[in-house]
């Protein structure tokens, strides 16, 4: 329980149906330790904590929060730090999906004797009562639906979760909050990345990285022509358009295209090399069991807010992919994840390593 | 799956309010014509009643100090922190004023509210040494001397430990810093009501007191201060002879005075007497029952009701919490503020792993508990213990 409404409501839910429930809030960065303000759309505070402490109390259910901070930091912040310097794009909710919410949270269950874990996500649950496959699928409300960052999660995961406000509009959920009496009501969605405040991606990578591993390099054209310097690469991503500083005063529609790790070059050009129709993506895992090294058609999302898109998917050994786009997509961005669906059912997902180009398009 | 009526093995926290404290509060409670609970400042009938009041508990905590002890030393205050605080910074602060930096020695094992004044210390030009400890978690005294300088002033040193309840050798203690010349300070918030405390035949200086851990209200704490020692107030005013401030917590007061007046040597022989044979059969029950058991302060001497344990590849936050849900309170050693659990300072300094230090729950046994209660302990323990080192059924996906 994170301390805001979803959470708050899906307690609610849970014990109105007669679940013996136990909230935890999983203390997992240090924000606002020091200070007892709330830290708005930031979470972990400790304001966020008594937030979730006050629901259980008026639900009467108890109350634990477990320290998180260690895994979080190595899994997730450390690995986001890792991904920028890396010149790829990362996405930390997926992250701290896989190994924090659907996995040390699912240890620290099994620890206190709980058979079921329930967050507030949106996306739905179904067990198929034949084949006994759980599958993941979106939330009623295509608004919030959140299957995108919870393609890690693993059958055995899947068959003992439950997702309640998957079948709620957002604002059905902060009606329940207000009937319930909650406080947390009014609570503003949370934002961006959780553990990251207003001084941006940038400050965050710096402060925790040294500066011998963020080279700065030139920037050229998809041409070839050579167009200013960049403070490094990391500061970058596939589609970014604002905050180029091209040398040249009269280009103002070029975007980022892509970027030469070993050269340490940032290749900028006109949209239209944006637009790819192949890539190769890595690290993935099936929430539905699939057949080895086959062939599978079905629509894929390359990032959070992205249309899904009609794909051929080539299923290789190492858990590595190969996806065909019918139609070319904009801005496919290493580092991202790219996830996989049958109509409303999540099939898998896995990490963008890079795009294929097509032939005329050789930068 | 939630026992509704859970079994207090968490005493070192807060122990159960005794039955003579019950009755002394009571009549400031019924509806009387005694509701009113009256300021002790009061020139009026009512405010002579309270200020009788506080001499009484003074007197009774004076009498649970040792003999010929003078109830005109003891300072009522709001708890052990504030004592030790009152202590400390009270006592520095008079050199620190002169423009003098004092060196003060204490020792990684204190309680919370002597290690937070460090760094409040330091900013101020003083300078800290630690008195290390042994393998029990007891402070080397011997090492004392090899630490002394001519600035050192004062010497902290917790009595009996609140997470392993090992106790410090004070008296060779309060020897060797009379013989260097120093000033003690001893926190024995955890001492009161579980050890013979005589102060009229130890050296010590200033002793710190606090009312909810022998069955007192919490908010309620006291500092002995032996005479004649100069100290700066912490909260300015004119109650408690000038060295505390703010109108006194009568019903705190007479409930922490009510508590002590039980305190005589042969009660406080009596509760050890009882409570040690249990706690040892515990600690053999536990041991026998449960493989890779590692119990902190094992060979020390310890308060008689403490048992402090950790058990091999399992994180004390989940077992506390497991133990919870099944009707058992018992704690773990340190918690931020949110409650999160953090590894131990104490079993840090003691020279155990970070692992060993977040796995170790304290349990604390209060007066009432019985065998029974315990055996049954053990067993909910130990299935708990065998679920959590079970490998979990989620390995990591990536």
């Amino acid at each position: 329980m994170s301390g805001g409404v979803d959470s708050s409501v899906t307690a609610v839910l849970l014990k109105s149906q007669g679940y013996g429930v136990v909230g935890v809030h999983m203390q997992l960065w240090d924000h606002g330790q020091a200070n007892f303000e709330k830290t708005g759309a930031r979470c972990c505070s400790l304001a966020d904590s008594n937030d979730a402490r006050r629901v259980c109390d008026s639900l009467d259910i108890p109350f634990f929060v477990i320290n998180a901070k260690e895994v979080f930091r190595d899994k997730v912040v450390d690995n986001l730090v890792h991904e920028y310097l890396a010149q790829r794009t990362p996405n930390p909710c997926v992250q701290c999906n896989i190994h924090i919410k659907f996995s040390y949270l699912f240890k620290k269950a099994d620890e206190l004797g709980c058979t079921l874990v329930a967050t507030g996500h949106y996306a739905q649950v179904r067990q198929d009562p034949v084949s006994g496959i759980a599958r993941l699928l979106k939330a009623a409300d295509p608004q919030k639906d959140q299957t995108y960052f919870l393609f890690g999660m693993t059958q055995a995961a899947l068959k003992r979760t439950l997702l309640p406000l998957g079948g709620f509009p957002k604002t059905m959920v902060r009606k329940l909050a207000d009937q319930a009496a909650l406080n947390v009501a009014q609570k503003p969605d949370s934002q961006e990345i959780c553990f990251i405040g207003e001084e941006g991606y940038q400050d965050f990578v710096e402060q925790r990285s040294p500066a011998g591993l963020r080279p700065r390099g030139i920037i050229r054209s998809v041409d070839g022509e050579m167009l200013g310097e960049h403070d490094g690469l990391y500061r970058y991503t596939i589609g970014q358009r604002k905050g180029l500083r091209l040398g040249r005063k009269d280009i103002n529609d070029y975007f980022v295209i892509a970027m030469d790790s070993v050269n340490h070059i940032l290749i900028v050009g006109p949209e239209k090399y944006l637009f790819e129709k192949e890539l190769i993506a890595e690290q993935v895992t099936w929430v539905h069991p699939i057949s080895e090294l086959g062939v599978i058609r079905c629509k894929a999302k390359i990032r959070s807010r992205h249309e899904e898109a009609p794909c051929v998917v080539s299923v290789f050994e190492n858990r590595t992919v190969r996806v065909e786009f019918e139609q070319a997509q904009r801005a496919i961005t290493p580092g991202q994840a790219i996830v996989f669906y049958d109509g409303d059912e999540v099939l898998g997902g896995g990490f963008i390593y890079r795009t294929i180009r097509g032939g005329e398009q050789k930068l | 799956m939630l026992k509704r009526v859970a079994t207090y093995l968490d005493s070192n926290a807060g122990a159960p309010l005794q039955p003579c404290v019950v009755d002394a509060l009571l009549p400031f409670l019924s509806e009387s014509d005694r509701t009113l609970i009256p300021n002790p400042s009061s020139i009026h009938s009512f405010g002579r009643n309270a200020r009788r009041c506080l001499s009484t508990a003074r007197q009774q905590i004076a009498g649970s100090l040792g003999p010929k002890i003078d109830p005109e030393q003891v300072i009522f205050t709001s708890g052990g922190t504030e004592s030790n605080q009152l202590a400390v910074q009270g006592f520095l602060g008079t050199f620190l004023e002169a423009g003098v930096r004092p060196h003060w020695i204490t020792t990684p094992v204190e309680h919370d509210s002597v290690l937070q004044i460090v760094s409040w210390f330091q900013k101020r030009g003083g300078r800290v040494s630690f008195l290390p400890v042994d393998f029990n978690g007891a402070p080397v005294v011997s090492a004392l001397e090899s630490l002394w300088n001519e600035q050192t002033k004062l010497v902290s040193v917790i009595w009996a430990n609140n997470e392993t309840g090992v106790v410090s050798d004070v008296e060779a203690l309060s020897q060797e810093v009379v013989r260097l010349g120093g000033v003690l300070h001893l926190d024995a918030a955890q001492a009161w009501g579980k050890l013979p405390i005589d102060l009229s035949r130890l050296g010590a200086d200033m002793v710190s007191f606090s009312g909810h851990k022998i069955g007192g209200l919490a908010g309620s704490g006291a500092l002995w201060v032996k005479p004649g020692l100069k100290l700066d107030s912490l909260i300015a005013g004119k109650q408690e002879k000038g060295r505390r401030g703010g109108t006194e917590n009568l019903l705190g007061i007479i409930s922490m005075g009510a508590a002590a007046s039980t305190l005589d040597l042969a009660a406080v022989e009596s509760w050890a007497s009882s409570l040690e044979p249990l706690r040892d059969r515990l600690q053999n029950a536990i041991c026998e029952r449960i493989p890779r058991v590692i119990v902190h302060g094992a060979s020390g001497r310890r308060v008689a009701n403490t048992l402090n344990l950790s058990f091999e590849g399992v994180a004390s936050d989940g077992l506390v919490m497991a133990l919870d849900l099944s009707g058992y309170a018992v704690s773990s050693g340190a918690a931020c503020a949110s409650g999160a659990m953090e590894p131990s300072h104490v079993l840090l300094a003691m020279g155990r792993s970070p692992g060993e230090a977040i796995g170790a729950i304290r349990i604390s046994l209060p007066r009432e508990v019985n065998w029974p209660v315990l055996s049954d302990f053990v067993d909910e323990l130990e299935k708990i213990v065998n679920r959590i080192r079970v490998p979990s059924g989620h390995p990591e996906v990536l």
